[in-house]
């Protein structure tokens, strides 16, 4: 199955979980569960967004050569390394932010901020490292 | 890392756009690559040379630290 083909089909099923629920709303029907259809609008809206993009951006690459040549200059090899270095830093100083403000939040516990949100910034950086940790490990034994 | 890339870029008579379009890559690239602000993989760095009819090191200058 090609590339458009799949694509044409989320975008389809995307149509289907975003009206689907409005539909059944409308005729007073009630087969999923309270607020769950909300859900599924919200990603039926995603799937269908994304899978639209996508086709346009296909259609476009095919017909239009100087669009293509265009993007693949974007993402040559020195695009692609300063994607990556500035993903990298974006990542460390927005965790240490998070990390920085979940222990202030936990030491000064007069400023009101509710125990969880400490707990899902430190938890977050937390995570950050050791998936960093795991990523990093896996790649030195595939490269 | 050093290189003669501009010198035989001109003395072709070649545009930094028309060497980007040849190489697949962006004018900005090469704008990099000539001024020592980035220098090319393995990969690129032979496209440069089989495209000049050279090769890397007679592109590429490599000048060890000095310590």
């Amino acid at each position: 199955m090609n590339k458009k083909r799949v694509w044409i089909i989320l975008a389809a099923l995307g149509g289907i979980c975003l009206f689907l629920p409005l539909v059944l709303r409308l005729l007073g029907i009630q087969i999923f569960p309270e607020r769950s259809d909300l859900l599924l609008c919200w990603a039926g809206a995603a799937l269908l967004g994304a899978s639209v993009g996508v086709l346009w951006r296909l259609g476009r690459l095919s017909g239009d050569p100087a669009y293509r040549r265009k993007l693949k200059a974007e993402s040559d090899e020195r695009c692609q390394v300063i994607r990556d270095r500035a993903g990298y830093l974006a990542g460390v100083i927005s965790l240490t932010l998070m990390m920085t403000l979940g222990m202030v939040f936990l030491a000064f516990s007069s400023l009101g901020i509710p125990q969880w949100v400490v707990w899902i910034l430190i938890g977050i950086a937390v995570f950050y490292g050791v998936t960093f940790w795991a990523l990093n490990h896996w790649l030195q034994r595939k490269m | 890392m050093k290189n003669r890339l501009e010198e035989l870029r001109k003395a072709q008579g070649i545009k930094q756009e028309e060497l980007a379009e040849a190489l697949e890559v962006s004018r900005q690239t090469i704008g990099s690559l000539e001024n020592g602000r980035y220098n090319p993989s393995i990969l690129l760095a032979f496209k440069l040379a089989r495209y000049f009819g050279t090769t890397i090191e007679d592109i590429f200058i490599y000048e060890e630290d000095g310590t």
